[in-house]
């Protein structure tokens, strides 16, 4: 089997496998709103669905399709699903996928640069204190990072937003702008409102992956390679950087994209406290309301996101680990 | 590793530093503004947690706002709770059937086209083919006619006290607007921002809910005293007080309710923040008893239930001193024709002596009582999650319960569950639920609509006495004689406990000393005409 051929055949096991998967996913949610309990019409009518007849009630729910044959409905879902067309939310009277686009937009928005700074300030703190194991310094950051780790984030985005907005004034309390700016102003307006939100957000992600770089260096420090490397006369920058660093790549690479589909629906306190509106809160409302078709037209794109991510970090597995690139290469591992 | 911390704390205090050089115009352009005249006010800022997620007129918080700054309805509801003129100058009925309205002469639509009374036509006829509220609403209305443009009549089904109370929350559509508009809900372009009121709403930005609106100046009454109206969004209140205490929102504002006693002390910190209290006209919590579920529909039962509460230390718990405990009549002091009944008293013996005579006793010695035929009796009480208050009150409740030996079983429904429930499938035994001003109004008033299980009926009664006085209140136009159908029917709580309210807190009501002329209205909160037309610099 030739290279190209064995790339080939690997990347459509892995289409095949996200396949299969996308549709399981979709199923289930498909599935999960509709087992709630609770009738979506009764909230959308609120006060007044006690006094309302069932003849209105049922050409309302004719209205949202929620009349008809569940494997009817099941198809239309999986149809709009193919064609991101959910249909209007039951709740906000508007198109669940432009609700999506507006909200996922500002979502991204708020988690790109989290998740890169965060990653990136783990990757570097947890190498220090990995490489320094045992020492002061890896003990206060381990501390820090634990610490900041258990701390509740709706606390610590409080008292942060207490601090530095609230008493310093140095940022805004909340919201995404300070509305009807314009052009470069409203870029750097974003940007300072953003500041805070990035910053708690990057610090939690910073503290979570901080924890796994340093164990992974912990570990691998003391494997049989590490102590070759050593014997054989390599500088410790060298065995850091060539040997160390590089096995611990795959793990760091596999959290970041697990992290990158929860922080896209995970983001629900920090949205809360700074009033943004973002994936996190359009879901929990969705959830509160039984807002169907948002919340399978949400979940649709969540899972896109997440195989997406996993996607990607199983072709930087095969450019961080030459043994999986070759795997790749041959076709054997799918 | 010193140069790295170093390097870090540097970059990210820079980095706040030029940040924070990039700040906008403060939110509360109050302060950096020029009164246009002496005494008015150029913008007055408002905060709140109630989110607009659409400019469309079945939007429900878009509607809150719209009513109380850009549309207008025929009547409206004045501070004191009278119904009063707004697009109708007056009206009058001899029967409460068929109602006459004469509208004003020189109200026009922001896009400057006149209003009439076939406006008035059209927004009924409309809004009955397309709001699924319709008939929980005007369901009696038979018809309305316009046989001039000042002139609409309004004939009902039959007669009814409170249809004015229905009118003054509706809303006036232009007819030369919607009537090319086949679904509302999906309009929410600028003409759909279109009404007659004193402002019109300029903006709305969906990525913040920021909500802007400015004066109209062809508005066909007296000018209102503030130019520009800004509707900031916050999704927590927390932040949104942090807010007003920095001076970046005027008030904060949520629609049928005011804010939780436990921010007052931090704001009466504040020289520059008054706290205006009111007389709730609706109730906090109330105990709603299910008459249609076994044990729950024993009279001695519910009134054991009411001994066994201790409400001083609830009302201290729940309102830090900014409450009251309504009497076994239900209904709030501040109601018209409130009639003074038997206070709620917690006495342990009584409520265990009535539960004894009512037959429920501890047969097997586990502690708590059986039903009176000697099954379990595991009564079930439930509320909603998402109202912190509530479930730390219904847990208050079980112990108190528990005490007289009711072993009582909580259950913490989210709000739609909740809602199905309650107002649905009357599932519910036992429920803890606030009402509203709006819902105390609802049927003939005085909360009969909670009660009476042919309107909202979350306590389920079908007592033919207690439906008989609700649909006398219903058709009476006398005074004397409301006044005591209305007695009657706080009696007839007292009495029968269909319902206990628990607690009464106040509403708590922050506003900015700055400006003076603050009016709370118990339908429209802050946001009323009183306030606009009357509020000024100090």
């Amino acid at each position: 089997m030739s290279q190209a051929e064995g790339k080939t055949r690997f990347f459509a096991g892995k289409v095949l496998r996200y396949g299969i998967t996308l549709v399981i996913i979709l199923t289930i949610n498909f599935a999960i709103p509709r087992a709630m309990p609770g009738d979506p019409m009764i909230n959308l009518l609120g006060d007044e669905a006690a006094r309302i007849d069932n003849q209105i009630l049922g050409e309302l729910r004719a209205q949202y399709g929620l009349d008809r044959p569940i494997q009817d409905q099941y198809i239309e879902y999986m149809l709009g699903a193919g064609r991101l067309d959910f249909g209007y939310s039951i709740h906000k009277n508007l198109k669940v996928t432009d609700l999506i686009y507006d909200r996922l937009f500002w979502t991204l928005v708020l988690i790109f640069p989290s998740i890169a700074i965060g990653g990136l300030l783990a990757l570097v703190l947890g190498a220090i204190a990995g490489f320094r194991h045992g020492s002061k310094v890896d003990r206060l950051l381990t501390g820090a990072s634990i610490l900041m780790y258990s701390c509740p984030s709706f606390l610590f985005a409080m008292i942060i937003v207490t601090i530095f907005s609230f008493h310093l004034g140095w940022f805004p309390l909340g919201n995404i702008s300070s509305g009807r700016t314009q052009g470069f102003a409203y870029l750097l307006d974003i940007g300072w409102h953003l500041f805070l939100p990035v910053a708690i957000l990057a610090t939690f992600e910073a503290a979570y992956i901080f924890l796994i770089v340093r164990n992974s260096i912990t570990q691998i420090m003391g494997e049989y390679f590490i102590f070759v490397a050593k014997a054989k006369g390599l500088s410790a920058r060298v065995i850091e950087l060539r040997h160390v660093m590089r096995n611990v790549l795959p793990q760091f690479i596999s959290i970041m994209a697990l992290n990158f589909g929860f922080m896209v629906s995970g983001a629900l306190i920090i949205e809360i406290v700074f009033s943004l509106n973002g994936m996190g809160t359009l879901i929990y409302d969705a959830v509160m309301s039984r807002d169907y078709p948002v919340l399978q037209g949400a979940f649709v794109f969540l899972t896109i996101f997440v195989l997406a991510a996993n996607f990607l970090a199983d072709v930087l597995y095969g450019i961080t680990d030459p043994r999986i690139g070759d795997s790749m290469s041959t076709g054997k591992m799918t | 590793m010193k140069y790295i911390t170093k390097l870090l704390i540097i970059t990210i205090l820079v980095a706040c530093v030029l940040l924070s050089g990039c700040t906008q115009p403060s939110a509360n352009s109050t302060e950096s503004s020029t009164p246009a005249g002496d005494n008015r006010i150029q913008k007055l800022v408002i905060g709140t947690t109630n989110k607009v997620e659409d400019t469309n007129i079945n939007d429900y918080y878009f509607g809150t706002f719209s009513r109380r700054l850009t549309h207008q309805a025929l009547v409206t509801i004045a501070a004191n709770g009278d119904i009063v003129p707004e697009l109708a100058t007056s009206w009058d009925t001899s029967d409460l059937k068929i109602w006459t309205f004469h509208l004003v002469g020189n109200a026009t639509w922001h896009d400057g086209n006149p209003l009439t009374a076939q406006d008035i036509k059209f927004t009924m006829d409309y809004r009955k083919k397309n709001d699924p509220n319709w008939k929980s609403i005007f369901g009696g209305l038979r018809s309305v006619e316009a046989p001039d443009n000042r002139t609409v009549i309004m004939t009902l089904d039959k007669p009814d006290f409170n249809f004015l109370m229905n009118l003054a929350t509706y809303r006036v559509l232009p007819e030369h607007i919607y009537k090319n508009v086949d679904d509302p809900k999906k309009f929410n372009s600028p003409d759909a921002w279109i009404g007659t009121g004193p402002y019109m709403l300029k903006s709305f930005d969906k990525a913040t809910g920021l909500l802007h609106f400015e004066i109209y100046d062809q508005y066909w009454g007296q000018s209102p005293a503030i130019d520009q109206i800004d509707i900031r969004y916050f999704a927590n209140t927390d932040t949104m007080m942090l807010a007003f205490q920095k001076g970046e929102i005027d008030a904060p504002y949520a629609y049928a309710t005011g804010f939780s006693p436990f921010y007052v002390p931090k704001l009466l910190d504040n020289e520059d923040i008054g706290i205006m209290t009111q007389k709730n006209s609706g109730i906090t919590n109330v105990l709603w008893f299910n008459e249609n579920k076994t044990y729950l529909d024993s009279k001695a039962f519910r009134q054991a239930v009411s001994y066994a509460i201790d409400y001083e230390e609830m009302k201290n718990i729940f309102t830090a001193g900014y409450g009251s405990i309504p009497d076994s009549g239900l209904v709030p002091q501040c109601t018209l024709y409130y009639k003074e009944t038997r206070p709620l008293a917690y006495d342990v013996n009584k409520s265990k002596d009535l539960l004894d005579a009512a037959g429920f006793k501890d047969t097997n010695g586990d502690g708590f009582r059986e039903a009176p035929d000697g099954k379990k009796f595991q009564p079930v009480l439930s509320t909603r999650s998402d109202m912190v208050d509530n479930v730390r009150a219904v847990e208050m409740l079980k112990k108190y319960l528990n005490a007289v030996g009711i072993d009582v079983q909580l259950k913490i429904m989210d709000r739609t569950s909740f809602g199905n429930s309650m107002d649905f499938d009357k599932t519910h035994e036992m429920a803890l639920a606030r009402t509203t001003y709006w819902g105390m109004q609802m049927g003939a008033g005085y909360g009969s609509g909670y009660i009476d299980q042919r309107i909202y009926g979350w306590s389920m009664v079908n007592d033919s006495k207690f439906q008989t006085t609700v649909d006398q209140l219903t058709s009476t136009i006398d005074k004397d004689k409301r006044k005591d159908l209305a007695g009657q029917l706080q009696d007839y709580y007292a009495d029968e406990m269909p319902a206990i309210a628990v607690y009464n807190m106040d509403i708590i009501q922050p506003y900015k000393k700055n400006y003076v002329g603050w009016v709370y209205n118990p339908c429209s909160g802050i946001l009323n005409y009183d306030t606009l037309f009357g509020l000024h610099k100090a």
